[in-house]
């Protein structure tokens, strides 16, 4: 059967990795391409690069990141989100290197161009974005260009009902970067559409991760800060989830003898 | 010694980098192939794919490239197809209406329906292929697609099970094709990739 999957999140400002709290403040990690390794290496079952600064550049796609991350040989599936404002921008970012595209301000402005990317790539090919919380309890859409909080218009809960985007990442925008803190009442108004959640905001620990992964309609769980604390944290919290159905711990050094037995020895 | 030389098939969107570095470190060198010329002397043609059906075929035969691609897999030259590469290979889809393939292993790719996706690591489960199997049974592999190819079973050689069984990969002769991708399949698909390129070299 399918697995439930534990995606790396590479958040990058400036150029740099950083790890961030809330997408409020930041504190620098270090070169994108070698993060990225890292996670390669250390067997993430996807790795999510989102550049968080694209909108304010107006540059489009940061394509030579793209082709510098693709270019080391990295065997792990990439998705990249950042500027994306065009179908040739979407196709860019594949030729570059990329296996998936992650949209958001897309969603708001231009509707029509998200059904261009799905013609053009595939649906299999397109995820969205959302950057969420919750205000006087209902759920409000954050637009990182107007710093303003919307709720989700029909107009797009009908394009998600197309099944032209094959994901959907939640993502708990107050509780991002803050342990343990996920705000599980985000599901709500998405747990029943049809299309599969990736839940990332505040997700730390296990117990977390395991309710996160047994529900019905979450495919993954992505985690940025938290993989970074602690040395093999990828391998150890796959083992801490087994029972969720993930791909077990493997650590992928490119070579042909079974990796396996270097997990082992961890 | 001269290393055998892989050919790459430029669709005019495809990932390139990755399946690229997968070859160069089995041991191969790549091509990036844009004419029939560029087809004269690799040992191998590879289709990698991201993209939809049609737009991929009208590429193809945009540069012209539909007819000299039958050509090499009919003369019995090896020939690989991953994920969207796989399914050109079939006779025709209906993704985004009606078009025709490549047509070098029968069968149609049609959407997945029941799920609407198949994204993210499965296992594989090897049939007909006793010598595959033997290291590869069980191999845990990245799939990203919404359509699949259906092909006669006597050209399947593996599958995926999600609600269903769904075609992972399918052999003719020296066709074949991979419905997820083994170059982003970290250590299991370095596996896989190598037993079916080394097998096709020296057929």
């Amino acid at each position: 059967m399918l697995k439930k999957r534990l995606i790396g999140v590479v958040t990058i400002r400036n150029g740099w990795v950083v790890q961030s709290f809330g997408y409020k403040r930041f504190l620098p990690i270090g070169d994108p391409v070698c993060v990225v390794e890292n996670l390669d290496r250390w067997g993430v079952d996807e790795i999510f690069v989102q550049v968080i600064d694209r909108h304010l550049r107006s540059g489009g796609p940061d394509l030579k990141l793209i082709a510098r991350i693709s270019g080391c040989g990295i065997a792990t599936p990439i998705i990249y989100g950042g500027g994306i404002a065009s179908v040739e921008d979407a196709a860019d970012v594949v030729r570059a290197g990329a296996d998936r595209i992650c949209i958001e301000s897309l969603l708001r402005t231009n509707p029509d161009e998200v059904r261009g990317i799905a013609l053009k790539l595939g649906s299999q090919a397109l995820i969205a974005s959302f950057p969420l919380s919750i205000e006087e309890k209902h759920i409000a859409w954050f637009n990182y260009k107007t710093q303003e909080q919307t709720s989700i218009t029909k107009y797009v809960a009908d394009l998600l009902k197309e099944k032209i985007i094959s994901e959907i990442i939640l993502i708990d925008r107050v509780n991002e970067g803050s342990p343990n803190s996920f705000d599980f009442n985000l599901l709500k108004a998405f747990e029943n559409i049809g299309v599969p959640l990736i839940l990332f905001g505040g997700l730390s620990r296990a117990d977390q991760l395991k309710k996160a992964l047994q529900h019905h309609a979450v495919s993954a769980v992505a985690l940025g800060n938290f993989l970074n604390y602690t040395e093999h944290a990828v391998q150890k919290i796959k083992k801490d989830l087994a029972v969720c159905s993930i791909r077990p711990p493997t650590y992928n050094d490119g070579g042909l003898l079974e990796s396996d037995e270097r997990v082992s020895s961890l | 010694m001269i290393k055998a030389i892989v050919g790459l098939m430029d669709f005019g969107a495809g990932n390139f980098a990755s399946v690229r570095h997968t070859i160069t470190r089995l041991g191969y060198r790549s091509r990036i192939i844009k004419n029939e010329k560029d087809l004269q002397d690799i040992a191998i043609l590879l289709l990698p794919g991201v993209g939809a059906f049609a737009s991929a075929m009208k590429h193809l035969d945009g540069i012209g490239m539909i007819e000299p691609i039958r050509e090499f897999a009919h003369k019995g030259r090896p020939l690989v197809g991953i994920c969207l590469g796989m399914q050109l290979l079939a006779d025709s889809s209906s993704e985004h209406g009606y078009m025709a393939g490549l047509g070098l292993i029968p069968g149609e790719v049609d959407s997945l329906k029941d799920p609407v996706w198949h994204i993210g690591w499965n296992n594989l489960e090897i049939l007909n292929s006793k010598q595959l199997a033997k290291e590869n049974e069980g191999a845990c592999v990245y799939y990203n697609h919404s359509y699949e190819f259906k092909a006669p079973q006597e050209y399947v050689i593996a599958i995926a099970r999600a609600e269903r069984p769904i075609i992972s990969m399918v052999r003719k002769d020296n066709i074949c094709g991979f419905q997820f991708h083994p170059e982003k399949s970290q250590h299991a698909g370095l596996k896989l990739m190598k037993y079916i390129l080394d097998d096709l070299a020296h057929a």
